[in-house]
């Protein structure tokens, strides 16, 4: 029996390629459609278009004669095809006895093919031999074979792989938001349908909107396919600067760039980091277990594949408490919705108790959601505060809350400026969130401190030299003059934007800092640069 | 002992893809015993019993291929070479010479043209060697290229 390629896994993981005729087959199917496509659905259509190709084929060669078998009986003239020949077709003329005790009675025909040339080939076998065909087993495999539906779901994503490098290179094929379709059959989108969807978008703040609702609202493209109305208008949105396409993977959304909020489009200062190189193997592995708790947005930490957690408790930390956003840590990215190509997604963020809605915004290249300003301060959530993220039922909406408590007043870090230089001291404060005790500062005269932040940044003083000024202001509020790694992580970022990784390695390297033990640091030795 | 070398007309540059064969006439031309060499590429007992009863090598029968049912009239000597010592563990092992490996590969299969990869993958040598070897000036035991046509 033939094997079927379309049967095994190295035919699509090993061996598969999308050849210009795969392509041509489903440039076809989205013209006659005219209906854009994911790459999944391509997908699919092609392995049904190559599983169909190979059952024709087979189809053909099994009716294109009689196919040879040693154990079957011929006659002169009789024709036959030969599956080790590639099928070649030659006609039986001339039959013996065959000679062999080892093989019984038997025959030896000549078959004579097209060019002339003669050979002699086994009939009334009765021995076994690779080519006699068990009717039986050919059923049973023809009945256990997989269906192109079965395939997809086995091998569909090396077949999507492939598929989307290949269509990138088509010059007629356009993608918005994992769709494909024929640019030249998009219907036609002009300035006068743009200024129109700017003027609804402006209507409703700037967005979200889709596609199908613009189209609905300006009242044009009658006639057309709906959903090829709004591939097309999408399209003609997406080369236009005025719209944001702010929809999460699946959805197209648009958004007027223009009424964006600036967080969104520009990078909050307060988040603003330079990297600062560092040794990660200097990290002992209670710092790195400690690096990976803080979830800064700026630490590279390997994602954990599994199932998505139903919620996710982080710290808050003062640049985001200032910037009114919330580090995308890896663990914080799987609460958010995603994009496949789309810089920003818009979402709605609820307060968990009291249901209000807050429009936010996943930025993805900067590393934050923004749109929590306001919130934090109503509700005067500290620096080292405890926030819970959990999911919802409802795509695009993501509920927050903090660890509420009754508010009561107790004895706090508190920074403050005095002589240019960031001071600490326990102050009595009332506080209705739970905290992390090693984390919390209150803040007493923001603006002061965002003006010295001002200063450092523009002096660029160096992480070491703020390092070792805060551990000096920071020891005095313990007995031993301890401080935790922790702490001073929490209290260089309110003068400096840093990941962990560098303060704690610098707690390892420099000479001024010792451990002693747990997490805890001490000055041995001030520099005179500090 | 002196080797006849390929005319030069037939000298066209050999490829992994060109496909190989033992050409019998060369080994008429060049007057050497095909059959004794023969011989030893067959099992110990059979390498016994054709010393034994060296007069039964005429007899000839029909050969059936296992792969194509292809039928091939065969003497005793290469019809046993086929049915039995071919398919013995010990018929191409890592101490077999390359030329050796090649031979005994090309007569298990009935002398059907093969090429350097396909030879490799039977003998366990390397492709390029053995295009290597059997594309010299010297033809070894009848081992060249198959002249189509």
């Amino acid at each position: 029996m033939t094997q079927r390629q379309t049967q095994t896994e190295q035919y699509w993981v090993e061996d598969f390629q999308v050849d210009q005729v795969d392509l041509d087959y489903l440039y076809n199917i989205l013209l006659e459609r005219e209906t854009p496509l994911s790459v999944d659905e391509m997908a699919l259509a092609l392995v049904r278009y190559r599983f169909r190709c190979e059952e024709a084929a087979l189809a053909k060669k099994n009716h294109t004669g009689n196919v040879y078998r040693p154990d079957e009986h011929y006659e002169i003239d009789d024709e036959i095809v030969f599956s080790s020949l590639e099928y070649r077709p030659g006609r039986v003329v001339a039959v013996r006895a065959g000679e062999n005790p080892d093989y019984g009675d038997f025959s030896v025909v000549t078959v004579e093919f097209k060019n002339s040339k003669t050979l002699d080939f086994a009939a009334d076998l009765k021995v076994a031999h690779s080519l006699n065909v068990d009717e039986d087993k050919v059923a049973a495999q023809e009945a256990e074979q997989l269906s192109p539906e079965d395939i997809f779901i086995e091998y569909g994503g090396y077949v999507a792989d492939a598929l989307q490098e290949r269509l990138g290179d088509h010059a007629d094929l356009v993608r918005i938001a994992g769709r494909w379709f024929p640019r030249s059959l998009l219907a036609d989108v002009n300035i006068g349908h743009l200024n129109l969807a700017e003027a609804v978008l402006d209507m409703v703040g700037g967005g979200p909107l889709p596609a199908s609702e613009i189209v609905e609202q300006i009242g044009v493209m009658e006639g057309v396919n709906p959903r090829l109305a709004e591939f097309s208008l999408n399209y003609g949105l997406q080369q236009d600067e005025r719209f944001d396409e702010v929809g999460p993977a699946g959805q197209v959304l648009w958004f007027l760039r223009r009424m964006e909020p600036e967080e969104v489009q520009q990078y909050p200062e307060r988040l603003a980091y330079t990297p600062i190189s560092y040794d990660p193997n200097l990290l002992m592995s209670d710092l790195l277990e400690l690096e990976a708790e803080i979830g800064d947005e700026h630490t590279a930490i390997p994602v954990k594949r599994g199932t998505r957690p139903q919620s996710v408790t982080v710290m808050l930390t003062y640049p985001h408490r200032c910037a009114g956003t919330l580090p995308l840590s890896p663990r914080l990215r799987l609460m958010f919705p995603t994009a496949y190509e789309t810089p920003h997604i818009h979402f709605t963020l609820a307060d968990a108790e009291s249901g209000e809605e807050i429009p936010a915004w996943v930025v993805r290249p900067g590393g934050y959601v923004y749109g929590l300003t306001d919130w934090f301060a109503e509700h005067d959530v500290p620096v080292g505060g405890y926030l819970t993220i959990q999911r919802t039922d409802v795509p695009g909406k993501v509920q927050i809350d903090y660890a509420r408590r009754k508010p009561r007043v107790e004895w706090v870090r508190t920074a403050f400026v005095e002589n240019n230089h960031l001071r600490f001291e326990s102050r009595k404060r009332t506080i209705g969130c739970e905290y992390d005790d090693l984390m919390i500062i209150d803040v007493d005269a923001s603006e002061e401190i965002d003006a010295l932040w001002r200063r450092v940044s523009e002096r660029n003083i160096p992480l070491a030299s703020i390092m070792e000024d805060l551990f000096r202001q920071l020891a005095p509020l313990s007995q031993q003059g301890h401080v935790h790694s922790k702490t001073l992580y929490s209290a260089v970022n309110l003068l400096k934007r840093c990941p962990p990784g560098p303060i704690f390695a610098h707690l390892v390297e420099l000479p001024q800092f010792e451990h002693v033990g747990g997490l805890y640091w001490r000055l041995v030795r001030a520099t005179a640069e500090s | 002992m002196s080797r006849p070398s390929a005319p030069a007309s037939n000298l066209t540059k050999p490829s992994p893809e060109t496909l190989f064969h033992i050409d019998y006439e060369w080994w008429e031309r060049s007057g050497q015993d095909l059959r004794l060499y023969m011989v030893g590429h067959l099992c110990e007992r059979h390498r016994e019993e054709f010393a034994a009863h060296s007069d039964e090598h005429e007899t000839v029968v029909d050969w059936v291929d296992p792969l194509t049912a292809q039928v091939r009239r065969v003497d005793r000597l290469n019809y046993v070479l086929l049915d039995h010592c071919s398919r013995q563990p010990d018929y191409i092992t890592e101490r077999t010479s390359l030329v050796d490996a090649v031979f005994r590969t090309l007569l298990a299969a009935g002398n059907r043209p093969m090429t350097p990869i396909e030879l490799a993958e039977r003998t366990g040598r390397p492709a390029n060697k053995i295009l290597r070897t059997l594309s010299g000036r010297t033809i070894y035991k009848g081992l060249r290229p198959l002249l189509e046509g």
